[in-house]
């Protein structure tokens, strides 16, 4: 899709109020032109009366004239008033929309498409670029509505007065719009770069925040602050030329219609001197026409320097907009599939999968299993076996390069991936809090509003304790780094799995860094919980592994042994050694 | 009042701040200077037919022009350095004092906070450097100088247009500081979204599984309806500028010709002069309506250094002592007084007089549940945190005595979280050490039992690492992490809970490759876990409830003394 079609599309639901406020413009834009007009006509009658014997007469006028302009003023308050705050809702809808279309995108897109993106960099999109187009777009908007409408007016009224000094305004006009284009284009290029310094300056701040205590502990500080040091000072190199370069637009054209007035000066000044050379060309000129020009020829430039004042800000829009289209243009996370299920996960087949993240080293290499409903498997082996991949082949996160997944003996593709997903709870090795109340963060993902239900869950993850603790109880405001352990992170992560109550539960490392006393009954809770449900579990733990259906070992990516226990046992293999290692 | 630490770096810029709006303010004198000229070509050029004067004066105008844009360019060229400087400086500033202040005021402001004020306010301050430098001394210059003429002219109607100047500043000083209060609400609802987008991004994963993608952007929709709400709400004021000082002036405009028709006799002007004098008019209202776009931009820089300097004021409330020597002969790496410890001073206490000693060359284990206190007990001995009372002795000599970058240099630390930066398995290895070889890193490596995947890659320590290390499993993270702190030299090693994602056989390998280590370097160690496995073999074991020691032993002396431990053991070592 075009860019222009693009902005179109999100111009569109718009159209009403754009028109509007064109309405209003030309009105508004129209009556503050006329008023000098007026006001110029009052004093020709002002002059007038000096001479004249009826004076009552002029003086009626005049008042009828005064009036006409406070009118006017009243009526232009009004409607630039509306103009402006209508102009601001515009942009801050538009706004809003791309800001909201992000967001959307940002949950729409395949995960390997976010995987390799660094967040600090589609964070400063969703904050700042956003906001660097409202700002732009603020100044610019207005100015060129506003601009153009009296670029035209004013165009029509000099050429009333006089075409050929018109004519001489107009044709200095695309000179200076070329070079302000050529310098903007030229500096196109800092912006670009500035863009992308700063992208890269914040997520290496964003990584360091993250880091602290990594820099603290090993006097890694000076390292972290004179590489900041470094980004910074090319984002200072890029953004001090782009900044330069790019505020010559409104000096260029200001001394551009400079020089035009001055001609326009210069050419009047010969009209009115050698008036009859130019009687033939049917034009004649006065002093007050000449005066009354040159105040228009002012007007007619001050739109082109207003809107070249904001050139700065509009290429940062359009840079920062730049950005926003690109992700925007991704492709959402590709769901064809549009069978349901329409029952529980019965059967979960794994037939001869290959995976491999960057087409060259097999991750999973021809892995199949079986999982029936009701059943466990557990998944052990060493780190970067691919076990944890397995899970996000099983959710579609990554699809396979080879092989068969099948649901219900449907393959997994063929699904609806979103509808697919509701069936199973899942807790990560990385345990996710957002922002928000320890009540908020269990109830994610359930619609449960029920307070009772809320403690019940966190009661059965062994979490209603410490969090009865807490400043504000179920209401304390938890975040990622607010101050809970790890432990107690993931116990509210668990507490959020059992509230949802699904059929299908995927564990990664879910007890890791809880301690023994809790992890014996977030274990028996889990007991209680995956009975008659369907589990994958990756876990170190013995006592989640032993009581699995099926025990797979994984070692890159391949199955080296599989069976249950005793089986394993017997096998006097990888496992049996892993088994005799946790007590000797 | 204190001194604002985030203007104070201007002073680097003094001669850019001063030349700047000098060689703007040549500009605006030519600008003033022109209409004169133009009127002299009018009434003396055209009146008396006279081409030469109109032909050289209209030279004139065009070389002041030149002038002008010459000097304007000049400003801008001082503006950019300047702006950008001061910028560039701020959020140098910025990112070293996030690296100065104790953990806990890094949470107490939030890395969210810190992050927009290096992305966003540095830039609202160097905006408004830039503009004040580039515009905000044109604006009073044309009104003053548009004011003098008018003076010139008829000093009547100069107080009038000094009165109609005053009228509109009064109500754009309430707008603008009507509008700055609403703007730091704006930008809290923004760092709000900020954070919400941020949750968002990270648990991209967790969301889908719930399939509630749906749901958090109708959440985040409300949001920003609510930002865009609030930003409204001021322009609903802003609004106002506009058009109000376009009345006024006017206003003024009409008064003139009112008067001058109706009491002739009153100013006296005649045609021209009132030609001029609308003119002039006309300049201030465009100087004020610059002044009133500008102020966007200034209140926004208000609203930032305001919070700038709410984070540059903070003091360091970790303070670094001199000693830059341990004593060689005390027996104990670690003593332990009475000490406590609780995040907001005298509420809870997360640590309850504790009590312990760490014998050099030795080995302690420290176990409990979660939130029992263990990791704070590591905070306080790496200062990441301040004792609330009693005293920590490190190889003989009070901890907050030892100069704090000498400390951390003998001390190595493992964290629960690993934690990786950009770069390559070497660069995050020498963070550890910053001369260390390739056989240094790679005996590292193996020790943490990271080397077997390592070398499987065909760039070896030089492999890639994404920010975070995302392109690493739990697993990979936590032996690299482990890795780094065991190839630093130092004479105590803290492991904190990094055997947890670990399998058991390579937490065994591991745990005999650090025995080892601390035995051949007399290096002191402190292991935190959950596992009764990991900490058996250890010289003590100190066990830890609800911020108090509740036992300290060997293992065998815990089975028997602490009915916690016993328990602890029993349920890890059931069904065997």
């Amino acid at each position: 899709m075009s860019k222009f079609r693009f902005i179109l599309k999100y111009i569109k639901p718009l159209i009403f109020l754009l028109v509007a406020i064109l309405f209003l413009a030309i009105v508004f834009v129209v009556a503050q032109l006329v008023i000098p007009i007026i006001s110029g006509n009052i004093i020709d009658y002002i002059e007038e009366m000096a001479t004249s014997d009826s004076i009552d007469t002029i003086l009626t006028t005049i008042s009828q004239n005064i009036l006409f302009i406070v009118l006017l003023i009243v009526f232009s308050i009004i409607l630039q008033y509306l103009f402006e705050f209508l102009s601001s809702y515009f942009v801050q809808s538009l706004v809003k929309k791309f800001r909201d279309d992000l967001y959307t995108k940002y949950n729409k897109l395949a995960i390997k498409d976010l995987d390799s993106r660094n967040k600090g960099d589609l964070l400063l999109r969703e904050i700042n670029d956003i906001e660097n187009i409202s700002n732009g777009l603020i100044g610019g908007f207005k100015q060129f509505y506003q601009g153009i409408i009296s670029i035209i007016v004013i165009f029509v009224i000099m050429f009333y007065l006089n075409w050929l000094l018109a004519m001489v305004i107009v044709l200095i006009t695309p000179l200076s719009i070329y070079i302000s284009y050529f310098i903007a284009k030229k500096c196109n290029k800092y912006f670009k770069l500035q863009a992308s310094s700063s992208g890269k300056l914040s997520s290496f701040s964003l990584e360091s925040l993250n880091n602290l205590i990594i820099n603290k502990t090993y006097n890694f500080e000076d390292n972290r602050n004179f590489n900041f040091q470094k980004l910074d000072k090319e984002l200072y190199k890029c953004g001090q030329k782009a900044q330069f370069y790019s505020t010559w637009i409104n000096p260029t054209t200001r001394f551009l219609n400079n020089i035009t007035y001055c001609f326009v000066l210069l050419l009047g000044a010969f009209m009115i001197v050698y008036s009859d050379a130019f009687i033939g060309l049917g034009l004649t000129l006065s002093v007050g026409g000449l005066q009354a020009l040159l105040v228009y020829a002012n007007s007619y430039a001050k739109p082109f320097n207003d809107i070249s004042a904001t050139v700065t800000e509009l290429q940062n829009a359009f840079a920062s907009f730049n950005r926003v289209y690109e992700i925007l243009t991704l492709d959402d996370e590709v769901n064809n599939g549009k069978e349901l299920l329409n029952d529980d996960i019965n059967e979960l087949v794994l037939k001869n999968v290959d995976f491999s993240y960057d087409q060259n080293k097999k991750i999973i290499d021809s892995l199949s299993f079986n999982l029936n409903k009701g059943q466990r498997i557990s998944i052990v082996g060493k780190t970067g076996c691919g076990k944890t991949t397995i899970i996000n082949l099983i959710m579609g996160f990554y699809k396979i390069q080879n092989g068969e997944i099948l649901i219900n003996n449907k393959n997994l593709y063929s699904l609806n991936i979103d509808k697919f997903r509701e069936n199973i709870a899942m807790v990560l090795q990385d345990t996710w809090i957002f922002n928000g109340t320890v009540k908020e963060n269990i109830a994610f993902g359930s619609d449960i509003i029920d307070e009772n239900l809320i403690i019940e869950a966190a009661k059965k993850a062994q979490a209603d304790n410490f969090i009865r603790n807490l400043k504000n109880g179920y209401d304390t405001l938890i975040s990622d780094n607010s101050g809970l352990s790890i432990g107690e992170m993931q116990l509210i992560c668990i507490a959020r799995a059992i509230l949802k109550n699904p059929n299908f539960v995927i564990l990664d490392e879910a007890t890791s860094n809880i301690d023994a006393l809790t992890e014996d009954k977030v274990t028996k809770a889990f007991d209680k919980l995956l009975k008659h449900k369907t589990s994958i579990v990756i876990a170190h733990r013995l006592p989640t592994i032993k009581n699995s259906d099926l025990i797979i070992v994984l070692d890159s990516g391949k199955i080296i042994e599989s069976g249950n226990h005793e089986q394993l046992i017997k096998n006097k293999g990888y496992y049996y050694q892993l088994y005799n290692s946790q007590y000797e | 009042m204190k001194k604002s630490k985030s203007l104070s770096l201007l002073k680097y810029f003094k001669k850019h701040l001063i030349a700047g709006p000098i060689f703007k303010s040549f500009e605006v004198i030519f600008e003033l200077i022109i209409p004169f000229i133009v009127s002299d070509v009018i009434n003396i050029g055209i009146v008396n037919n006279d081409v030469f004067f109109i032909v050289t004066r209209c030279i004139l105008i065009i070389s002041l022009g030149i002038l002008g844009l010459t000097s304007t360019l000049v400003c801008q060229y001082f503006a950019s350095i300047a702006s950008q400087g001061y910028g560039t400086l701020l959020r140098d500033k910025i990112f070293e004092h996030s690296n100065n202040l104790s953990l806990r005021q890094i949470n107490s402001f939030s890395k969210g906070y810190i992050q927009t004020l290096i992305t966003n306010d540095s830039i609202y301050m160097q905006n408004a450097v830039a503009v004040g430098i580039r515009l905000l001394i044109r604006a009073p210059f044309l009104v003053l100088g548009a004011m003098i003429c008018s003076f010139i002219i008829n000093y009547i109607v100069g107080f009038i247009f000094l009165g109609l100047t005053i009228i509109i500043s009064i109500i754009l000083y309430f707008i603008i500081s009507y509008a700055s209060k609403r703007y730091l609400i704006i930008q809290k609802q923004l760092d709000h979204l900020s954070n919400n987008v941020s949750d968002n991004l990270k648990g991209s994963r967790v969301i889908r599984a719930f399939n509630y993608q749906d749901e958090e952007v109708v959440r985040f929709k409300k949001e920003s309806n609510d930002y865009k709400k609030k930003v409204l709400s001021v322009e609903k004021f802003n609004s106002f500028i506009n058009p109000l000082t376009f009345g006024i002036i006017n206003v003024g405009i009409v008064l003139i010709l009112y008067f001058t028709s109706f009491y002739p006799g009153f100013f006296n002007l005649n045609g021209g002069e009132i030609v001029a004098l609308i003119n002039y008019l006309n300049q201030i209202l465009v100087a004020l309506l610059v002044v009133s776009n500008l102020v966007v931009i200034f209140n926004k820089a208000f609203a930032s250094k305001k919070r700038l300097d709410d984070f540059l004021n903070e003091q360091n409330e970790i303070k670094s002592g001199n000693l830059n020597k341990i004593n060689e002969d005390s027996l104990n790496c670690l003593e332990f007084n009475n000490v406590c410890f609780s995040f907001n001073d005298g509420k809870k206490n997360v640590l309850n007089n504790l009590n312990f000693k760490l014998e050099k060359g030795k080995s302690l284990g420290i176990i409990g549940t979660t939130g029992s206190g263990k990791t704070s007990i590591v905070n306080l001995i790496l200062r990441l945190y301040n004792t609330s009372n009693g005293k920590i002795n490190f190889f003989g000599n009070n901890l907050n005595d030892y100069n704090i970058d000498y400390l951390k240099n003998l001390i190595s630390y493992s964290p629960q979280k690993s934690l990786l930066y950009k770069g390559t398995i070497k660069s995050n290895m020498l963070i550890a050490k910053k001369d260390a070889s390739d056989e240094e890193i790679i005996n590292a490596l193996k020790l943490a039992n990271a080397y077997e995947f390592v070398m499987k890659y065909d760039d070896g320590i030089n492999h890639q690492v994404e920010e975070n290390g995302t392109n690493f499993s739990g697993g990979q993270k936590q032996r690299l992490s482990l890795a780094r702190s065991l190839l630093k030299d130092s004479k105590l090693l803290i492991i904190d809970d990094s055997f947890s994602v670990l399998d058991y056989l390579s937490e065994k390998t591991i745990r005999k490759n650090i025995e080892e280590l601390q035995r051949n370097c007399n290096l002191s160690t402190i292991i935190i876990s959950q596992r009764i496995s990991s900490l058996k073999d250890l010289d003590a074991i100190m066990v830890i409830d609800d911020g108090e020691i509740q036992a300290i032993g060997n293992n065998d002396e815990l089975l028997k003394i602490s009915p916690l431990y016993k328990q602890i053991y029993d349920i890890q070592t059931k069904d065997m």
